[in-house]
């Protein structure tokens, strides 16, 4: 259930920290073992990365539907008490048990006690309320709870006298918290590096231009345009004939990422096929180093895609940038030959950045070892642990789970013979 | 919305819950401007609409209909959308053949992202509606008018010119004889005064009084022969009494049909939805006369074959299909059932349609012949073999053969042709895997 | 007694929907009670105590806001003032209210359809209640336990968690040992452990052990799990919760690849980790390991015939040219690709390591055009080059064939008996990508290869997450992929209308209509997923789901008008 900053009782709860597919199976698996669980979550929604994709590979279903009744499972349980805006700023221990230091990003508006009637929309003279989030978020996912856009809002105060239940609060302060838990699961998942992330790779030009797109960006991008009649640049609404997927940019790259993120080239094979579906004119070119499908039935994905008519092409490009003369201009080494060459596309989308999300004790200032200097009982999930697609990932959050409440039994000297390993370490 | 909103009634809008019904939550929830007309009603999967629900809703008065399902190959049970859409397009072409406008019934494909695309296609769907002529009272009517009409009107379409062919008669024999031979039995017509009824030929003796006849709808009656038979047990009741009653009698009933293409057809897709075995049963193949098939208004006169032999809609059919003023025809109906009673694909044990709740429930009208008609054209759709049995018991002679020719027609769109042993596009064996394929009908809706 | 509890939302949905206007909308039985905030449970209980009669068994239908909303919320709130009545929820407001046009004063036309619209729901409601089952039981956990099936990494992994969480679990295995092929390896990529040590942490107490015993059929009965064993010449039915299928895979051998029966020194990964786990153990001398390996990666993988990609392969053999190079560091060994698949982390370190260690990789575009030199034992591996020029030439004293796991007959047929899809390879399918351990049957849950190639490490984690599943199942009674808000049941089939014409069986999306003998049609409850399709194929209303499509009552109600009495 979803609960705000009063809710602490005090049950022996295990955190997970992370609320995507990852973590709210984790979770869900520790309530079904009747094990409490403390589920936080950064952003305003659960769900997670999983909930920004349209659909998945390789059944191409939706993602939605799925990964929103998991969530809705979350949301429900009377065991999971669900903390969204917060995010966990360490770990301490005092041989016993955990303490966990939490920040949680107090909400101006309380989501407990909003109707989302809309008095408030109606009492700003600003225009600063809406029912969406202003950021671009994943609208269907979100509680029904009215947002303030802080861009617009003066703090007049208005919208709270006009509240008619009080939800209003615009001098909410962050709070810290400081938490009682058994384990703690991290499941943060992955994020796309920044310009200005040592892990961001600048040569393939993402964030410098509208028509170089991240993986996500080309998703939510695909996501908002979807049925509107041909595709259009987001620069100037140039109709788009070519589109260049780029893969492992950035990965497998010791400057940047050393790893090899398992999920981009279904990723990028998945949005390619969609792209050609909805115009089936377009030139799409897919440039890869190794294009890996290992998965059930991610080879055959994969060569439907060729036979569709993608262009594949085995070469890593060196440089992505605006081109003069309009486009993006791509260099790379022609597969055949070797030679450089240069293109134009309409559109980039750079793949493969993805990076695992920092956990808190490797923040910078930490030793960068995580584990080692972390207490028995913390557990990685998912992508945070080892890059993995949405299967792996709800596979790992019930193993980890099923391994923390085993941790428990045979702390509780409770008749477990077994000796499960309690930290699965990732290196 | 406009002043001429009064005209409008409900529309209906079954919505899968687990894509389209997220859509819908959210267009409300954004507080898109909706026509007030919609009525929102949640259904597990889009294959679970049956066309009877849709017939139910217009019977009841709905000024249209919307199907919104997830996308075709995006359904979360193996693609139970693509039968719907499949049944649904079958509805679509019927109503339009009855004379209710097609565009009444709107099918669209999308996801629950989709809550802009689905406040547009409701309000350009109700829009399209407030265009279409108001929605006549289609499917009351006064049973007096009914009653009032008489059997009279034949229009031609009842049979004519019955064939004594002296060429016919000896080509049947000869075969009778050869089977005879053989040691079977022959199921055939004989003379009874003006008409001609079945008889059990054991003997050669016997066979001058076989005649070929002209047509006779054998399928029920060899069916329900069959089906006793194996099941051991003589119904008390039914048509030909007494044959049934010496064949029943018979140690071996191995039979030849003396019968026509029809009938061959309505006892192989008999056999097909499992309720007789063809084991001990041959045909003596009748061939049509031209003028036989005249007087059938006939679309299939070929014999089955391995070879899928899709229906060739005779030429200018359509406009007979036009011409046809079905609400007219349908109020001769006096609801004596007797085309359901005769027709041999007609296998359920109690009818569904003897209640027809949803029509005689409460306000609604009595059950209306229009909506009997065309729900029991639909329950039949893919397994009618159009031997015209309906149209040769029915008393008042409505041609109804014409009405299961429509709806074969649909589904011969669909690449299905029945009693030739093919899967029924509505109903597709679904559990092999295959590669998804998509299909994306993002671009609004897709009117049937 | 029928109730109409209406939230008037601080009064925002009333500026729409006035509470006089809906009330004579509606029947003269229905009451109409208007509360501020349905969802506030003091308020609510405080209005509703003082105008509904104690003792009476009542019909509440809630007016408020949708189930994604607050609605769920205003039920709950209603449950508690009225415990004894029965529940249902109309959305009046983003169904109805919030649909108004939003941009000035509602036309008074609008305003009275607007009326119109939210009695039409709040009748629907009505009708739903009306054809409510009666609340279903609550599920009393399985005490019979859970069999699991295959003793290899994933299968123990399962049954040692299970033991854990204090089930009874029986393992069961056609072999007399457990391990399965992890039994046969030494060391195990990505952590270069030693495959026993790892089979070791994973302790057989408490496991009922059925080992040399094969599981000859599985099926359902009376809403439980029974399997048939047979152990030597005596066959025994046990009975079961729930199942986990750990059944596994089979390597696929050289087998004539490359002139392998003609030619000496073409051997498998298999053969080649047996050779470097005896030379690890110092049963053999280093010098046993042969100058030249040239590795030939995807052998009979993704081909015409094997159209997938194992997984394994890649990284079995990235893991043995590190062992190679460890034990004899002068040994050349080449691995020839078409690419390397080595995803992840933990991998991409196990690859920099081997370059590093000074393993070549090549890459070849087609297998087909690899060529082997040497009469009556390998010499020289031939690929061709790109550009039409010279074949480029790798000498080799051994081949090694990395081939993939195929699947085993045995584990797609257990997995058609209890009506399981496998693809059309063989390997059995859950429900990709959200839950994919879940197989269609309820309580059959999948691991390790038998669903496709697993790493040890990853079969370990499949065997602990399905065992969690299982877990979960047995206590809730029912899968985690249905997270159906109503636990309704399965379809059924009303026996004295059924003409057993089969449309059902053939339209099932799930495969859980089905033949019996005699003919007769069934649904088995394990396999419905409750989408409603039979019923909406069934031409005499013999298949049946209840409360799956709207019932006619509903879409009377939705369309005509109210009229006296009509819903009475």
């Amino acid at each position: 259930m979803l609960c705000d900053r009063n809710f602490l009782d005090d049950h022996d709860r295990v955190l997970v920290v992370g609320g995507g597919v990852a973590g709210m199976h984790a979770a869900l698996t520790l309530a079904a073992l009747d094990v409490s669980v403390l589920l936080v979550e950064k952003n305003a929604h659960l769900g997670g990365n999983v909930l920004r994709l349209d659909k998945v590979y390789p059944t191409d279903h939706c993602a939605f539907c799925q990964t929103w009744s998991t969530a809705r499972q979350c949301y429900d349980s009377p065991l999971i008490q669900v903390l969204l805006h917060t995010e966990v700023l360490g770990l301490s221990t005092d041989g016993e048990g955990i303490q966990a230091r939490l920040t949680m990003r107090c909400p101006l508006i309380d989501p407990s006690l909003c109707l989302f009637c809309g008095a408030c929309r109606n009492a700003c003279p600003h225009g600063a309320l809406l029912e969406r989030d202003p950021a671009r978020t994943w609208d269907p996912a979100l509680p029904p709870v009215m947002r303030v856009d802080q861009a617009r809002c003066n703090g007049c105060g208005q919208c709270a006298q006009a509240c008619p239940v009080g939800a209003i609060n615009l001098e909410a302060k962050d709070e810290e918290l400081i938490v009682p838990v058994t384990d703690v699961i991290y499941a943060t998942g992955f994020e796309e590096p920044q310009p200005g992330d040592p892990r961001h790779a600048p040569e393939f030009g993402t964030g410098s231009h509208p028509d170089i797109l991240t993986a996500m960006e080309f998703e939510a991008w695909q996501n908002e345009g979807r049925g509107l009649g041909p595709l259009c640049t987001p620069s100037g609404g140039k109709s788009v004939r070519k589109v260049a997927f780029v893969q492992c940019a950035g990965a497998r790259d010791r400057r940047h990422l050393p790893y090899c993120a398992a999920v981009c080239c279904m990723h990028a094979m998945k949005q390619a096929r969609w792209l050609k579906r909805r115009q089936p004119a377009l030139d799409i070119a897919l440039f890869y180093t190794d294009l890996r499908a290992p998965g059930a039935g991610q080879e055959r994905y994969m060569r439907a895609g060729a036979a569709e008519g993608l262009r594949l092409l085995r070469s890593r490009p060196g440089l992505v940038m605006a081109a003069e003369q309009g486009g993006v201009g791509l260099r790379y080494a022609q597969p055949e030959t070797g030679r450089p060459v240069g293109e134009i596309f309409d559109l980039a989308v750079i793949n493969g950045g993805l990076g695992q999300c920092p956990l808190p004790s490797s923040r910078p200032g930490a030793d960068g070892t995580p584990h080692s200097a972390s207490p028995v009982g913390v557990l990685k999930a998912g992508f945070c642990d080892e890059p993995a697609d949405v299967a792996g990932s709800v596979i790992q959050g019930a193993a980890r789970a099923v391994a923390a409440v085993l941790r428990r039994h045979t702390a509780a000297g409770g008749g477990c013979s077994s000796n499960p390993q309690s930290a699965p370490s990732a290196d | 919305m406009t002043p001429t909103l009064s005209r409008l009634k409900a529309i209906c809008v079954f919505a899968c819950r687990w894509c389209s019904l997220h859509g819908v939550e959210r267009a409300g929830r954004e507080r898109m401007a909706l026509p007030p007309q919609i009525r929102l009603l949640p259904v597990p999967c889009a294959g679970s609409i049956s066309a009877d629900n849709i017939i139910q809703a217009f019977a009841n008065g709905a000024s249209g209909v919307a199907v919104l399902g997830c996308h075709l190959g995006g359904c979360r049970h193996n693609d139970a959308n693509r039968d719907a859409h499949a049944r649904l397009a079958v509805l679509a072409d019927l109503l339009e053949t009855m004379g209710l406008d097609r565009r009444r019934l709107c099918l669209s494909w999308g996801t629950a992202h989709e809550a802009e695309q689905y406040a547009s296609l409701m309000r350009s769907f109700s829009a399209q509606l407030e265009q279409l002529p108001p929605l006549p009272d289609f499917f009351r009517m006064p049973k007096n008018q009914a009653v009032a009409l008489t059997a009279a009107v034949q229009q031609g379409l009842g049979p004519e010119n019955p064939v004594d062919d002296a060429t016919e008669n000896a080509h049947v024999r000869a075969l009778a004889a050869a089977a005879l031979d053989k040691g079977r039995l022959v199921l055939a017509l004989t003379p009874a005064g003006d008409d001609f009824l079945p008889e059990l030929f054991s003997t050669k003796e016997d066979l001058p009084h076989l005649v070929a006849g002209s047509k006779y709808a054998l399928a029920k009656l060899v069916g329900c022969l069959l089906r006793e038979r194996a099941q051991g047990v003589l119904q008390e009741f039914g048509p030909h009494q007494g044959l049934r009653e010496r064949a029943f009698g018979l140690r071996t009933c191995k039979l030849s049909v003396a019968c026509r293409a029809c009938d061959a057809r309505a006892l192989r897709q008999m056999a097909d939805l499992r309720q007789i075995s063809l084991q001990d049963v041959e045909f003596l193949p009748l061939p049509c006369s031209l003028n036989q098939q005249r007087a059938c208004a006939c679309h299939r006169p070929q014999w089955p074959s391995d070879t899928s032999l899709l229906i060739q809609p005779e030429k200018g059919s359509e406009e007979v299909q036009k011409r046809i003023d079905w609400p007219e025809q349908l109020s001769r109906c006096v609801q004596c059932h007797r085309c359901r009673t005769a027709c041999p694909v007609c296998v359920c044990p109690a009818c569904s349609l003897d209640q027809m709740p949803a029509l005689s429930y409460g306000s609604a009208p009595a059950a209306s012949p229009l909506a009997y008609h065309m729900t029991r054209a639909l329950h039949v759709a893919d397994v009618c073999v159009q031997c015209g049995a309906c149209q040769d018991a029915c008393p008042q002679g409505i041609p109804l053969l014409r009405l299961h020719q429509s709806v074969a027609s649909s589904l011969a769109n669909l690449g299905y042709c029945s009693g030739e042993g093919m899967a029924s596009p509505l109903r597709r064996q679904r559990l092999k895997l295959a590669a998804p394929q998509w299909q994306d009908s993002l671009k609004g809706g897709t009117s049937a | 007694m029928k109730l109409c509890v209406y939230c008037t939302c601080m009064g925002h949905t009333i500026r729409t929907l006035p509470e006089k206007a809906l009330a004579a909308a509606l029947e003269p039985h229905v009451r109409l009670v208007s509360v501020d905030r349905l969802c506030h449970a003091a308020s609510c209980a405080a209005s509703l105590s003082e105008r509904v009669p104690k003792g009476q068994t009542v019909q509440v239908v809630a007016a408020a806001c949708s189930g994604s909303a607050r609605g769920g919320m205003a039920l709950a709130c209603l449950r508690s003032a009225l415990p004894m009545a029965r529940l249902e929820l109309a959305d009046i407001r983003e169904g109805c209210a919030w649909q108004a046009n939003t941009g000035g004063q509602t036309q008074p036309e609008e305003a009275s359809e607007r009326v119109a619209q939210a009695a039409a729901l709040i009748r629907m409601a009505f009708t739903r209640l009306e054809c409510q089952e009666p609340e279903l039981r609550p599920h009393a956990p399985g005490e019979l336990g859970v069999l699991v099936v295959g003793a290899g990494p994933a299968g123990l992994a399962a049954a040692s968690t299970l033991v854990g969480l204090g089930l009874p679990v029986t393992l069961a295995d056609r072999r007399p040992k457990p391990g399965g092929l992890a039994g046969l390896l030494g060391k195990l990529f990505p952590r270069m452990e030693q495959a026993e040590d790892v089979l070791a942490s994973l302790p057989l107490a408490g496991i009922t052990l059925r080992l040399g015993c094969e599981v000859i059929s599985l099926r359902r009965e009376d809403g439980v799990y029974v399997a048939s064993l047979r152990r030597g010449k005596e066959d025994a039915d046990e009975r079961f919760d729930a199942l986990i299928l750990a059944t596994g895979a089979q390597p696929v051998l050289p087998g004539t690849a490359f002139g392998a029966k003609q030619r000496k020194g073409i051997i498998s990964q298999m053969e080649l980790d047996t050779l470097l786990s005896a030379v690890e153990a110092g049963r053999k001398d280093s010098d046993q390991l042969a100058a030249q390996y040239v590795f030939v990666q995807c052998v009979h993988a993704r081909s015409a015939d094997k159209p997938y990609c194992s997984a394994i392969c890649c990284p079995t053999a990235v893991k043995n040219a590190l062992r190679v190079k460890n034990l004899r560091p002068q040994t050349d060994v080449t691995v020839v690709n078409r690419q390397m698949v080595m995803p992840g982390l933990a991998l991409e370190e196990l690859y920099a390591a081997a370059m590093r260690a000074g393993v070549r990789f090549v890459h070849v575009e087609r297998l087909d055009d690899i060529r082997v030199q040497g009469e009556d034992s390998v010499e020289a591996v031939l690929l061709p080059s790109q550009e039409g020029g010279e074949d480029r030439r790798l000498d080799a004293d051994v081949l090694v064939c990395s081939t993939p796991l195929q699947p085993t007959a045995a584990s797609a047929a257990l997995a058609r008996q209890l009506g399981l899809r496998t693809d059309d390879l063989g390997f059995v399918v859950g429900h990709e990508p959200s839950h994919p351990l879940e197989g269609d049957a309820e309580g059959v849950f999948l691991c390790g290869s038998c669903r496709w190639p697993a790493s040890v490490e990853q079969a370990v984690t499949q065997g602990r997450a399905a065992a969690a599943l299982a877990a979960r199942f047995v206590r809730l009674g029912r899968m985690p992929q249905d997270e159906i808000p109503d636990t309704r049941a399965a379809a059924h089939i009303e026996r004295e209308l059924c003409s057993a014409c089969g449309r059902c069986v053939q339209a099932c999306p799930h495969g859980a209509c089905g033949f019996h003998a005699e003919g007769e049609v069934r649904i088995e409850a394990a396999l419905c997923r409750r989408c409603g399709v039979c019923a909406a194929v069934c031409p005499c209303e013999a298949a049946r789901l209840p409360l799956a499509s709207p019932s006619p009552r509903e879409i009377l109600a939705a369309i005509r008008p109210s009229r006296q009495r009509s819903l009475s």
